[in-house]
């Protein structure tokens, strides 16, 4: 297989085509791609749109899984990079990003300024952990802790749940594909992984390194990103656009698709 | 809703941004408070911060993606602030047009004990997985940093890991070495080498052998391999590591090692090796012919056996000073033989240092120069020195007249120089023939040493005109009573077989005193006052103004 290929099986892409710049659409921790789906069809005739899932989440190739290089947001940014020279985009891509995913196209903005002219930031939050007394990310180490063990419990109770269904089907792969499609990761352990390197990353520092301009889709109530944090952001990111978006929780672009739609639009010029 | 109320378990209705609508008394049971203080409340509220944001992460999207959920693990925050285990079911329902979202919960208190042990062994698994993981990350961290290639074997010779320089090695990746074969990874003349090591090896024996391995590029490799077993508690052997190094340099050094010890064994010149604090460590069979002293009669003893005792200690300390700055001292050096003999040797020395510039060793080297010095010497000799009578000539007098007047003006020592000409030698020429004339200068030149002391000196200064020099003469009496008695011991007849010769002599005496002269100002007043001597008829000595 070629290496373009490769990549584009591995992250599970698929391209909306259409004419005008480039939309590429990041999940968030527990997401998938398909989580866009309520915010692509407004964008169908203006734009080509991207989407993908994060190796270990969606339908993505989980053998590409390297649980050294996803210990790092890095790598997950390096994976975007890798799309978009698959699909040999070069520049004027809009980066549409939600929850960690904002944090990783900030990373990947700064590796390739000249790829990115625009980032969407859904709910950003570059650092969950608290750090009294200057910074209120939100959280402490042990409510990661007690998460993991939720995910734990979880994701047997799944296996055991969906358990039937294997031998009423008694086709595995058909099973594996419904099981990624209802849920966000196949592998517990994998999504332990990306669950540590979202919350436990600090990419604060990495914000003022930012070139592009920003616009900052910030929920009114939001428990994983409070509204200090979206104004942190909005403080160090430079010449950023802070919108708040009257939303209580975490997935406006599920919740109130239009409300995100018309503040990308704005944003984007269409 | 009364239906609602009369649910047998916690239930409550949200929004889709999960504002609570309504709850039932079963809940409110568990969460305390009155109804009236949960409506309009996020229904996060409900939940500690994990299951907030397992919610967030998890729940929601599926809930609004599917519509509904089914036994999503969370838990309760009670009123009392404990935590209960609960299963999270959700419908999403729409009713003209409004999107309601019933939650039902059930307490599962009673967990089943399957589930957690499931849980437990995963838990377990993972965390032996991670050790796992975690060194052999160590090992290929350590392995990787290593020159030494490192690999392992398990029972069926079938690669397990490698490290980097054995991949690199054998030109291959990570992925591509595991699960190959010994003999497909070594070929086929490196693996029948090897497999009776290997065989060895996996029956629990430790081996080590050296290898010589010829590489792609024609180059010859020599490598030492230690093959060590992998056994387990009970002795079964799993596997062996196979540790190679690379000792072509260590050959290559080796080599240069016996060749460097041949040459200190076979070279003309002696060497001697001492410590830093000069006790002899080594001395090469050259060194011994030389000294006399077999290796074993000097190696530990201290240097200074070999002094001679010509050299004093500023000379030592010169050297010492100079081996410290330069590492390198050239020059010569009397050095005395095991039977106390001297001889000059042309030697070198230099300091050898360790990486911090600490003197380790001074490794000197030596040859015997005494024959070329003695020649030398001769040669000196004849150049300063009388052909016929063995005096010292008109060049060594001025030199040594140098030297005491300079010496005079620093200590104030009296100098006297008698000029000594001789009357009546040319009539001995002539009358009895040149080689009688040559007895003649001869004979002076005994008769004039034999009257002075090792200080003074006696030249002849050319043709029959002699010169004393007296060092630090007592008086001017002493001085006129030397001038009286040469002329009394030249005017005693010289008989040579049956011819009989005399001669007489005039003497002119020149006394230098605090500096007042140079040395051919001197020689001028001596000279003059000679002559003055002739003039006053002859075998008489004049002191000059």
């Amino acid at each position: 297989m070629l290496q373009n290929e490769k990549i584009l099986a591995r992250n599970n892409v698929k391209v909306i085509d259409g004419d005008g710049p480039v939309l590429l659409y990041a999940h968030g921790f527990g997401c998938n791609q398909n989580m866009w789906d309520r915010v692509t069809p407004a964008f169908k005739s203006t734009h080509r749109q991207v989407l993908f899932d994060y190796v270990g989440s969606g339908k993505s190739d989980i053998a590409a899984f390297d649980a050294d290089k996803y210990a790092n947001l890095n790598g997950y940014a390096q994976d975007v990079l890798d799309i978009c020279d698959a699909l040999d985009l070069r520049s004027g891509v809009t980066f549409v990003g939600h929850s960690v995913s904002c944090s990783v196209g900030v990373l990947a903005s700064i590796a390739r300024p000249e790829l990115f002219n625009k980032l969407v930031l859904l709910g950003p939050n570059p650092c969950y952990l608290n750090h009294p007394p200057e910074y209120v990310g939100g959280f402490e180490k042990e409510d990661l802790d007690g998460l993991l063990a939720l995910m734990d419990q979880n994701y047997i109770g799944w296996a055991n749940y969906l358990a039937p269904v294997v031998s009423a089907k008694g086709e595995a792969g058909a099973v594996t594909a419904e099981l990624s499609d209802s849920f966000c990761s196949t592998d517990p352990t994998v999504a332990k992984v990306f669950a540590r390197t979202t919350f436990f990353s600090d990419n604060r520092a990495d914000l003022c390194k930012v070139k592009v301009p920003c616009l900052i889709l910030q929920h009114r109530t939001d428990t994983l990103a409070p509204t200090s944090v979206g104004e942190y952001v909005h403080t160090q990111l430079a010449g950023s656009t802070l919108k708040i978006l009257e939303v209580q929780g975490h997935c406006a672009h599920m919740a109130e698709p239009l409300l995100v739609v018309e503040a990308m639009r704005v944003f984007v010029g269409t | 809703m009364p239906s609602f109320d009369r649910l047998p378990c916690p239930a409550l209705v949200t929004d889709g941004a999960g504002v609570v609508q309504s709850l039932n008394q079963d809940l409110l049971r568990l969460i305390g408070s009155d109804k009236e203080r949960w409506i309009g409340k996020s229904i996060e509220l409900i939940f500690p911060v994990a299951s907030r944001m397992f919610l967030q992460t998890h729940v929601w999207p599926m809930v609004l993606r599917d519509g509904n959920v089914r036994e999503i693990r969370l838990q309760l925050l009670e009123g009392s602030g404990k935590r209960l285990p609960i299963f999270v079911n959700c419908q999403k329902t729409s009713e003209e047009g409004i999107d309601r979202f019933t939650w039902v919960l059930f307490v599962t208190t009673e967990r089943s004990r399957f589930e957690q042990e499931l849980i437990e062994s995963r838990q377990r698994s993972e965390a032996i997985s991670a050790a796992l993981t975690k060194s052999e990350r160590f090992l290929r961290t350590v392995t990787d940093a290593l020159p030494s290639l490192v690999a392992y074997w398990d029972k069926q010779l079938v690669c397990r890991f490698a490290n980097k320089p054995y991949l690199e090695w054998f030109g291959k990746t990570a992925q591509e070495m595991m699960g190959l074969s010994m003999a497909s990874v070594l070929g086929d003349r490196l693996f029948q080498q090897s497999l009776p090591f290997a065989d060895n090896a996996l029956a629990g024996n430790y081996q080590q052998f050296e290898l010589a391995i010829n590489r792609p590029d024609g180059a010859t490799r020599h490598t030492l391999a230690d093959y060590i077993p992998d056994q387990d508690e009970t002795g079964n052997v799993k596997g062996f590591f196979a540790l190679v190094t690379n000792i072509t340099h260590l050959r290559e050094a080796d080599t240069a090692i016996r060749l460097s010890a041949s040459v200190f064994e076979a070279t003309m010149e002696g060497i001697l090796v001492i410590d830093e604090a000069g006790y002899i460590v080594s001395v090469n069979p050259a060194f011994s012919a030389l000294t006399g002293y077999l290796a074993e009669e000097v190696v530990g003893k201290n240097v200074r056996i070999l002094k001679s005792g010509r050299h004093n200690e500023l000379f030592f300390g010169a050297m010492y000073e100079k081996l410290k700055t330069d590492s390198l001292w050239k020059g010569e050096v009397w050095t005395q033989r095991k039977d106390g003999t001297t001889y000059l040797a042309q030697l070198s020395v230099s300091a050898i240092c360790d990486d911090g510039g600490s003197v380790l060793k001074y490794v000197g080297v030596g040859s015997d120069i005494t024959e070329k010095w003695d020649k030398e010497q001769l040669v000196r000799h004849m150049a300063l020195h009388d052909g016929l009578t063995g005096l010292p000539n008109r060049s060594l007098l001025m030199e040594r007249l140098c030297q005491v007047t300079a010496m005079s003006r620093r200590d104030s020592r009296s100098i006297a120089l008698l000029f000594i000409d001789l009357d009546g030698f040319k009539k001995v020429n002539d009358t009895l023939g040149h080689s009688i004339g040559d007895e003649v200068l001869k004979t002076v030149a005994t008769r004039l040493s034999g009257l002075l002391r090792n200080s003074d000196t006696v030249a002849r200064f050319g043709g029959d005109e002699f010169v004393v020099l007296l060092d630090n003469p007592e008086s001017s009496e002493k001085i006129a009573q030397i001038g009286a008695r040469v002329i009394a011991v030249l005017n005693e007849p010289m008989q040579f077989d049956d011819v009989q010769a005399h001669v007489g002599t005039s003497i002119g005496i020149a006394v230098f005193q605090n500096g007042s002269d140079s040395p051919e100002a001197l020689l001028k007043r001596a000279d003059d006052a000679m002559y003055a001597a002739k003039a006053a008829g002859k075998n008489a000595y004049r002191f000059a103004k």
